[in-house]
């Protein structure tokens, strides 16, 4: 199916060279409208402003970690539907778990390709539609 | 992947380093004061991060070697295993792998390499790892990181290769510990190189990454406004004397007024972007002295203070070397064994501080240690025997000024501090690399109570204040920063002295120069130079260079004795002498232009800039200048 490439999408990690690869990784796929967060904390508030329509996220960043962020966006009223996929390293694949109960709408292990995102875009966006 | 690919590249590099450059210092401060779960959580995330990019990037020695680190650092923050030295020294290595690499990838594009370094490396941390100690019962420290990471490995071989226990992992000996001088005083260790609590905080200030050259593309403009600026305010000095009545005038002055403050606001914001607390070099120091002085078998303690301070990037680039090489000299040569101290009376642990400050225009940087100082009469001696000096001179010099011929080329010695052991680096190196930054190196140092280096330094390097003289009817600029005062004087009150001029100001003699002699060695060259700068400065616009030659009057110029001189005291570090020119023309901001390309540049000469009127200035090198007189006179007063 085809995904809306219109959409307002957030990259958060704390890594800046993570953003910008995560970002032509989205571009490639057709996505303009990317805006970036460098925690979850500055995530947090760029989410509860600014009308996203998806979050690509790192597990492990200072001051807020992606699943507290995720746990934060589930639990605000307006958030509590955004497709929100968690970017997570091998070891912490075990976690992931953690994330499902948490309610992420999907994970994908890094490093992943276009092809890989796309994917999981497409499972996200397909139980939404 | 798409063709900005490179820039991310060079991006990724810049921010693992960058990285690296922050939790290296972490992992050696918590060896000092023990385990600290912020910290080790940040260190992991440090290396966790960089594995994840460098995945992405398909650099597979870095993610190699920093998955180890990082499984390693997981089992320490999850409290699997205890943090021994052993781990620490091991880690660190890890770091300075990922270093190699990624400086690899900056310089040729790749990891290079034939992966065996990063193989024995990889060893090493799993050796490590197994020798370490679990923390618990029943969590028995595993060597291999997840199965799936190891197959990856290009050649097998290498992960089976591994030695049972790499040397490193021996525990390396101890300093001799704190209960060797009970009550000295001394605050706890390594507190002062700990980092403020301000820090964590700054990680979160917004900020935009650009390269420097864009910064310095600003930066070149600004200059230029600076030039037309100072252009403008000429134009306009000359057009109120015409028309001092016209009430426009008044307006025109505001406005240019206005101007000129705004571009020094413009000026010091610019300059601001290239500045970089001095952290970024300091921050290497605390791991350099834990490395050395258990290598040395010495106890020694570094503090540091004022790493905040700012200054240029080219300071922070240049800066390192020679520190590194000063605080190996004090670590190798100035500082005793403890029990040596303790026999003196001195504290067992040696003490070698840094310290940094602004003072003025000037940035301050002092390495100071507590060490045996430096022997003063073995250096004479050692200079004459080297024919650096004659024997009386040796028994002329005072020994402020002896103290000096550390600096000298050829002078090196294990007896005195000038020399790291197996490197045949002198001071004079040392003192070449400051003065490369238009900074100045002097050495204070008493017998049994230790050694203090102070280093001066320009606060910027590209927009100074200058002094303008003229001398045989060409101006000059000369830096403010090293100006002690300007005076007025009868060319009768210039004395001879044997050899030399001095002058007496308010009781104290000064040697005394005239600036055309010190530039008449090269004034042929000055011409060229200056023809050549106007070519290259002035290729724009409706500004003529000076085409007044080099000496269209040999009137009284140059000729003290007659006519009155304007006296320039130069402070160079302690040292002060005079410099004589013909006329003071005032002071300006100046923009230095370096003069590239122009083969033979003199070295007396910084660069060049544009006078209000359009001329081509050659700014003058103080510091050098000041250099050549020390080495050749050993000037002090």
């Amino acid at each position: 199916m085809a995904i809306d490439t219109n959409m307002k999408v957030l990259v958060v990690d704390d890594f800046s060279t993570m953003r910008r690869i995560v970002k032509n990784i989205l571009r490639q796929l057709g996505f303009e409208r990317i805006e970036e967060a460098e925690d979850g904390m500055q995530a947090y508030s760029k989410l509860t402003g600014e009308g996203f329509q998806f979050v690509v996220c790192d597990w492990n960043m200072p001051n807020m970690d992606g699943l507290d962020l995720l746990k934060k966006v589930r639990a605000n009223q307006d958030l509590k539907d955004l497709p929100f996929l968690m970017v997570t390293a091998e070891a912490e694949k075990h976690k992931v778990i953690e994330a499902i109960k948490a309610g992420v709408s999907n994970y994908v292990v890094k490093p992943f390709t276009a092809e890989i995102l796309k994917e999981k875009l497409e499972k996200i966006f397909e139980k939404r539609g | 992947m798409p063709d900005d690919m490179e820039e991310i590249i060079a991006d990724f590099v810049t921010e693992a380093e960058e990285t690296l450059d922050r939790i290296d210092p972490k992992l050696v401060e918590m060896d000092d004061k023990g385990f600290d779960q912020e910290t080790i959580n940040d260190i992991f995330r440090g290396m966790h991060t960089i594995k994840g990019a460098a995945g992405f990037l398909g650099f597979q020695q870095i993610v190699d070697v920093s998955h180890r680190a990082e499984t390693i650092l997981k089992k320490v923050r999850d409290k699997e295993i205890a943090l021994a030295r052993p781990l620490i020294d091991v880690l660190l290595k890890s770091f300075d792998m990922v270093r190699v690499l990624l400086k690899h990838i900056r310089t040729k594009g790749n990891e290079g390499q034939d992966g065996t370094e990063t193989a024995a490396l990889l060893a090493g941390l799993e050796a490590a790892l197994t020798a370490a100690k679990p923390l618990q019962a029943g969590h028995p420290a595993q060597g291999a990181g997840p199965a799936g990471q190891a197959e990856r490995q290009t050649d097998p071989g290498e992960i089976k290769a591994r030695p049972a226990v790499i040397a490193d992992a021996a525990p390396a000996p101890r300093p001799a510990a704190d209960a060797n001088h009970p009550g000295d005083g001394h605050p706890q260790k390594g507190a002062a190189a700990t980092a403020s609590p301000a820090d964590k905080k700054d990680d979160s200030i917004q900020t935009l990454r650009i390269s420097v050259e864009k910064v310095d593309q600003v930066m070149n403009l600004t200059g230029e406004v600076v030039l037309i600026r100072n252009r403008l305010l000429n134009l306009a000095g000359g057009l109120e004397q015409k028309y001092s009545s016209d009430p426009q005038m008044e307006n025109l002055f505001e406005a240019v007024s206005f101007l000129d403050l705004l571009t020094s606001d413009m000026q010091a914001a610019v300059m601001k972007m290239r500045m970089q607390p001095l952290k970024k070099v300091f921050g290497k120091f605390p791991r350099l002295v834990k490395e050395l002085s258990a290598s040395l078998g010495k106890d020694v303690e570094l503090r540091i203070s004022g790493e905040q301070t700012e200054v240029d990037k080219s300071v922070i680039e240049h800066i390192a070397d020679p520190m590194v090489h000063i605080i190996r000299n004090a670590l190798d040569h100035a500082i005793e064994p403890s029990a040596e101290r303790v026999a003196r009376g001195k504290p067992g642990r040696g003490v070698v501080s840094i310290n940094a400050s602004q003072k003025g225009n000037q940035i301050v940087i002092e390495v100071a240690d507590d060490g045996k100082g430096i022997d003063v009469e073995k250096v004479k001696r050692k200079a004459v025997q080297k024919d650096l000096i004659t024997e009386a001179e040796a028994a002329d010099l005072g020994l402020d000024a002896a103290v000096n011929l550390i600096f000298l080329p050829g002078l090196s010695t294990n007896d005195v501090a000038t020399e790291i052991s197996g490197r045949g680096v002198g001071m004079d190196v040392v003192k070449n690399n400051v003065g490369k930054l238009n900074g100045f190196i002097e050495v204070m140092t008493k017998r049994g109570a230790g050694t203090t280096f102070r280093i001066s330094l320009p606060l910027t390097l590209a927009i100074i204040h200058a002094l303008l003289v003229e001398v045989k009817g060409s101006v000059y600029a000369i830096p403010l920063t090293l100006v002690d005062e300007t005076m007025k004087m009868a060319g009768s009150e210039i004395k001879d002295l044997v050899d030399k001029k001095v002058i007496n100001i308010r009781g104290k003699v000064y040697p005394y120069f005239e600036l055309a002699w010190l530039l008449e060695d090269h004034s042929g060259q000055l011409s060229q130079i200056r023809q050549y700068a106007a070519h290259e400065i002035l290729s724009r616009g409706d500004q003529s260079p000076d085409q007044s030659p080099e000496s269209s009057d040999g009137g009284s110029d140059g000729q003290p004795g007659r006519a009155d001189r304007y006296i320039i005291v130069v402070a160079v570090a302690d040292s002060r002498f005079c410099i004589g020119v013909g006329k003071l023309l005032g002071l300006q901001e100046v923009v230095i232009k370096s003069i590239t390309g122009s083969g033979s540049a003199a070295p007396s000469i910084l660069g060049a800039t544009i006078s209000g009127d359009g001329r081509v200035i050659l700014i003058i090198d103080l510091g050098y200048i000041a250099r050549n007189l020390f080495d050749k006179e050993h000037v002090n007063t």
